[in-house]
């Protein structure tokens, strides 16, 4: 029971890195793997920040806006220096390492002892409120944050960005400068994930320099899980309703974590796991339109 | 209105794959002209537009419009002047957004896009109206996203998109020549009548002899990055589809 509570909120924490995955992979097509810095960026910067006594806000504000710079980084090498874009990202994640370590000024930091944003609900008499409760806000966020990106995206700004990704000459032949659109996309994907590492790092009770590690595979999992689950729907384009399906991915996949875990496999299986699972997903598309009979 | 000085293009400088595509180009062109272009594969026309749209710096020369030196303008920055329809109908739309979304954003063709919703239901009663004058039904379609339009159907959009705010400027580039030939003589009357409504300064490329003879108020022949043939008024409503062929013949034989 613990367990499966813990797989949900967690996979709410990491809901918003499926969604920054997804601004950056299915809007802008752009395939960033800054993840694995911005994210622990986000957690070291939280539990910083939060060690030094700063309001639990402020300081999930404070690492939006630290992820927000860490996208815009990668953003500015690609669109300015001309950088291939995988590459401007691992130049980024691989800098990230060297500034989180600096940040926490020690590879790992725990948090029991200070302020979250969880700490009320610590005093909860009643236990199974107690582990509700980190979920239900979790679940107002990412609502509020989907709500939020939905409005965003059919704003005139947000048309703008969408295609940049969709169709370059068409939106330049606009008077869009789709060079800055990309560096705000990035920024703001990556603000997400920073504030996925925030939020999993406050859950968890600590911050650690490999939490980011692979995890960018974690995010494209749920957004692929996502698509798979949208197109069920027969939903290709509303883009609230396609982020709705990432977050529900991102949950599914801590599920099948937790299972994986719960079935007495070792946690360091789990990246084979991961692989296999995505790979697995992104086939089965491939797999029911042969079984149809069609030609993909 | 279009005032080109000297414009030289190069691609790949210095290297064995040194293309000149304009050479010293020298143009004026008034506002109201409805000019067509027409000239050999590798002759420089989509230099010319491009050079004009601001895709690229030229080597030299200068492009002034309306009296202002626009040379080292980007594309974006010139956008608010210039519409444009491309020849393949894929670069002028977002496949995967709506024609309403399209429109939106070809309606706000040079000014800032702003964190507002702009696409409300004020403005759909105002795009339904617009789509409407193509003839085509695609009022009745706006929430449908344009990749799963035909190319025709996209082409004309397209041209609608680059014409919603008037441009100063027009820029065709062999736009009908992907489509099925009742589709290219749909977007070609289209496009006759939307620049005569409009009053506006047009210049269309095209590889087809009948469109370049039936169409436009004066003909540019470009012949290796230059301006080979300039025909106005009389001499250009005089034109057949056969003295433009011989014309094109004359330029093969002068390069011997
Ligand atoms: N980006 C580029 N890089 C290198 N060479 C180019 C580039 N664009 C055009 N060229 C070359 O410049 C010359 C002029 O090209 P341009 O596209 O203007 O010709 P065009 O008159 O439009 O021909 P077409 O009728 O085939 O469209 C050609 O030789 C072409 O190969
Ligand atoms: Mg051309």
């Amino acid at each position: 029971m613990e367990l499966t509570f813990g797989a949900i909120a967690l996979g709410l924490a990491y809901a918003f890195l499926g969604m920054g995955i997804f601004i950056t992979m299915r809007i802008f097509n752009f395939p960033d793997i800054t993840a694995d810095g911005s994210l622990t960026l986000g957690g070291s910067l939280t539990a910083a920040l939060l060690t030094a006594g700063v309001n639990p806000c402020l300081a999930v504000l404070a690492s939006m806006i630290a992820g927000f710079l860490a996208g815009t980084a990668t953003g500015a090498i690609y669109t300015k220096l001309k950088v291939n874009g995988l590459l401007s990202g691992i130049l980024v994640m691989t800098a990230l390492y060297s500034v989180n370590l600096r940040i926490m000024g020690r590879s790992n930091m725990p948090l029991i002892s200070v302020r979250t944003i969880l700490s009320p609900f610590a005093d909860i008499a009643d236990p199974t409120l107690r582990i509700l409760a980190p979920i239900l806000l979790f679940l107002l966020l990412v609502a509020a944050f989907i709500l939020f990106l939905r409005w965003l995206f059919r704003t005139d700004f947000g048309l703008a960005m969408r295609a940049t990704g969709d169709n370059e000459v068409m939106i330049a032949a606009q008077g869009v400068a789709t060079d800055r659109m990309k560096i705000i996309g990035i920024g703001c994907s990556n603000a997400l994930i920073a504030l996925s590492g925030s939020l999993v790092a406050q859950y968890q009770g600590f911050a650690d320099i490999g939490m980011g590690i692979g995890i960018i595979v974690f995010g494209l999992a749920s957004v692929i899980i996502g698509d798979t689950l949208a197109g069920l729907f027969g939903e290709r384009f509303r883009i609230g309703i396609r982020l709705i399906c990432v977050a529900i991915g991102s949950i599914l996949f801590r599920g099948l974590v937790a299972a994986t875990l719960s079935i007495g496999l070792n946690p360091t299986d789990l990246k084979i796991v991961t692989a296999i699972f995505v790979l697995l997903t992104i086939m089965l598309p491939q797999a029911r339109s042969a079984l149809r009979g069609k030609p993909r | 209105m279009i005032l080109i000085e000297k414009l030289t293009k190069i691609f790949g400088r210095g290297t064995p794959n040194e293309v000149r595509a304009l050479r010293e180009v020298s143009l004026g062109i008034d506002a109201g002209e409805f000019v067509v272009v027409i000239g050999t594969n590798g002759s420089g026309k989509s230099t010319l537009l491009n050079a004009i749209a601001g895709g690229f710096p030229p080597d030299s020369g200068r492009i002034s419009l309306n009296g202002r030196d626009v040379t080292r303008m980007t594309d974006h920055q010139r956008a608010r002047h210039i519409g444009r329809v491309f020849q393949n109908p894929f670069s002028g739309t977002a496949p995967t957004m709506t024609i309403a979304e399209n429109l939106r954003l070809a309606s706000l063709r040079g000014i800032p896009k702003r964190l507002s919703i702009g696409l409300d239901n004020g403005e759909m009663a105002r795009l339904k109206e617009r789509s409407a004058e193509l003839g085509m039904g695609l009022e009745t379609r706006l929430e449908t996203p344009i990749g799963l339009l035909s190319g025709g159907e996209r082409q004309a959009l397209t041209l609608l998109m680059a014409t919603l705010r008037r441009p100063d400027i027009l820029l065709l580039d062999e736009h009908t020549a992907a489509l099925d030939p009742r589709s290219a003589e749909q977007v070609m009357r289209l496009t006759e009548r939307i620049v005569r409504e409009h009053h506006l300064t047009t210049l269309m490329v095209t590889h087809d002899m009948e469109e370049a003879v039936h169409h436009g108020s004066r003909l540019l022949m470009m012949h290796e990055g230059t301006v080979a043939l300039d025909l106005r008024a009389e001499a250009k409503a005089g034109l057949t589809p056969a003295i433009l062929l011989g014309k094109f013949a004359e330029l093969r034989i002068m390069a011997r």
